[in-house]
């Protein structure tokens, strides 16, 4: 310490008449200079990079404008959502039944969902796909056939087995594998005394799962199913394989004819974008929802959690 | 042994055993707790007390022996001469009667105070909503938390939070109550706002077993005390004298080192 200090301070309080030594009045933020410059040469560079896009007459945006409401891009739009919806949809009840048939105390049920998982996650999606596509090279005929009662429910495979159907079971089956370890991880991530509070006042197990663990466990299940669901939404692209008219099909069915392959895919991808965006917006609704009781009431509204 | 020993028999254990692969927990456990009863078990750390309350609504599974609760199983069903563990279904039906209150409390942080309180009723006593919430507010302004009926657990304080507990766990309307160490994860300053809560139950004529480190609690309410070292009892018998003269060597050593201030 130098002498000056020790100057101003008398009886060990710093003296009043010392401006240099006053108390100090005000802590400001650090400064972030670098941050703030970063910040910026990536507003130029973005900026300029769009600007470049918008007046570059190559990528000829009044054709991307004429389809981007074109009617079979709009019934790619449905197809794509409804493959999303149905098999996000049977994909998290089955995914939920595997990840309570792995937690379950019995072996047996531990072993088939492990099964199950191992399968489904290593086999690749698009063959998958063209494997259930094309089911009826195998089995030409599905049922069950007991000719001792004279039952005989038989179906032709080529029936049953549409491009959609096929989309459905793939997608499902590949999903649920994924489903099952995410639910799995939130059940997980429940403290155990929340499962013996519930026993303790005689609610059932299944209720007890169903009305106090699962709840909670949905915190950590939502963001990665969000995850879940965007990649789903774009993995659906696959079913083009199949000739199944979703989005990007529509687009390529569109460009196979006029051959306008760059604007057709920039509007399906802006449609893919637009999609995507609203699924982040309704992600975060559903996160403050099961964030109850988390995250204080104030700070949840002050957040927009 | 006491004159107000008399009433029916609410609780009895009978030569429970119990062991965690190799480590033996409880030996040979006899006990009942009779109606009206308040019962403290004491004991050092490891000594099986937790353990032994949580034997008698089968959050533990025995190995050998019966736990009975108003002369019914709880959790298992007769096989021959042996026991068989319970559906959840069964077991759920047979728990309707016993209260439990947590150390770590265990209130369920999606729910606030008042739906932590109508929860069980409704799912498992099929009481209808307004009745549950007619009670349990009545119950919530009993613990002292009528001001407090729509807080989260988060937004409560510990003692808060346990006294939110004990209201779920009356809900029930119980034959008994088991508390397992209720102020153990409280700090020192709200422990006697929850002690006063299960005095109050104790003197309503509650019965009651409270597994605690509060010795002087134990001595004031507790009918009887019992010793518990090395998962077996020790002693037993009325809490002042069990607490101030204990006959056992094991339990004067225990009870001079938790260093009882006045009793």
């Amino acid at each position: 310490m130098s002498a000056q200090p020790e100057s101003n301070i008398q009886n060990g309080e710093p003296s009043r008449d010392a401006p240099s030594q006053a108390y100090v009045k005000k802590v400001l933020p650090p400064r972030n200079r670098k941050t703030t410059i970063f910040g910026v040469l990536v507003t130029i560079i973005v900026t300029l990079f769009l600007v470049s896009i918008a007046v570059n007459e190559n990528f000829r945006w009044p054709i991307v404008a004429e389809y981007l409401f074109h009617p079979n891009i709009l019934i790619g739009i449905g197809n794509t959502i409804a493959l999303t919806a149905i098999s996000m949809f049977l994909g998290t009840i089955l995914g939920a039944i595997l990840a309570l048939m792995k937690l379950a105390p019995t072996k047996t049920l531990r072993w088939i969902s492990e099964g199950y998982v191992w399968f489904f996650r290593g086999v690749p999606l698009l063959v998958q796909l063209l494997f259930w596509y094309n089911l009826a090279a195998l089995f030409p005929q599905i049922g069950l056939v007991l000719p001792d009662v004279g039952l005989d429910l038989t179906l032709n495979t080529n029936a049953l087995i549409t491009p959609f159907t096929a989309a459905i079971i793939s997608l499902t089956l590949h999903e649920s594998a994924y489903m099952a370890e995410i639910i799995r991880s939130g059940i997980l991530s429940v403290n155990k005394g929340q499962k013996e509070a519930a026993e303790a006042l005689a609610i059932t197990p299944f209720r007890a799962m169903t009305r106090i663990v699962l709840p909670q466990a949905m915190r950590i299940i939502i963001p990665p199913t969000g995850n879940q669901i965007i990649s789903m939404l774009k993995t659906t692209s696959l079913v083009s394989v199949i000739a199944l008219n979703d989005l990007l099909y529509s687009a390529q069915i569109i460009y196979s004819v006029n051959y306008r392959v760059i604007q057709l895919l920039l509007v399906a991808s802006i449609w893919y974008i637009v999609m995507v965006t609203v699924l982040t917006w309704v992600q975060s609704k559903v996160e403050s929802h099961y964030g109850k009781g988390y995250v204080p009431r104030k700070v949840r509204k002050k957040i927009g959690r | 042994m006491d004159a107000e020993n008399d009433g029916a028999e609410i609780v009895s254990v009978r030569d429970v055993t119990k062991s965690f692969s190799d480590n033996v927990v409880l030996s040979d456990i006899n006990l009942s707790v009779r109606e009206g009863e308040a019962v403290a078990v004491v004991g050092p750390s490891g000594s099986g007390k937790s353990t032994l309350l949580r034997c008698i609504n089968r959050l533990e599974v025995i190995d050998s022996g019966e736990v009975l609760v108003k002369g019914e199983l709880v959790g298992y069903e007769r096989s021959g001469d042996d026991l068989r563990v319970a559906s959840g279904k069964l077991t759920s039906r047979q728990r309707l009667n016993i209260g439990m209150v947590f150390q770590q409390f265990n209130l369920f942080p999606h729910k606030s105070a008042l739906q932590n309180v109508i929860e069980a009723p409704i799912l498992s006593r099929r009481m209808s909503k307004a009745d549950a919430i007619g009670n349990g507010k009545d119950l919530l302004t009993r613990v002292g938390l009528a001001e407090r009926v729509d807080y989260y657990p988060a937004e409560l304080s510990g003692g808060q939070q346990q006294r939110v507990a004990i209201a779920r766990a009356l809900a029930m309307k119980p034959d008994v109550m088991l508390f397992d160490e209720p102020t153990s994860a409280l700090d020192p300053e709200l422990v006697g706002e929850v002690l006063a809560v299960i005095k109050d139950l104790a003197e309503g004529g509650m019965t009651m077993m409270i597994v605690t480190h509060e010795m002087q609690f134990a001595a004031d309410v507790a009918d009887r005390t019992i010793f518990m070292d090395e998962g077996r009892i020790v002693e037993e018998g009325p809490s002042r004298q069990v607490i101030n003269s204990p006959s056992s060597q094991r339990a004067r050593e225990f009870f001079t080192r938790v260093k009882m201030v006045d009793i």
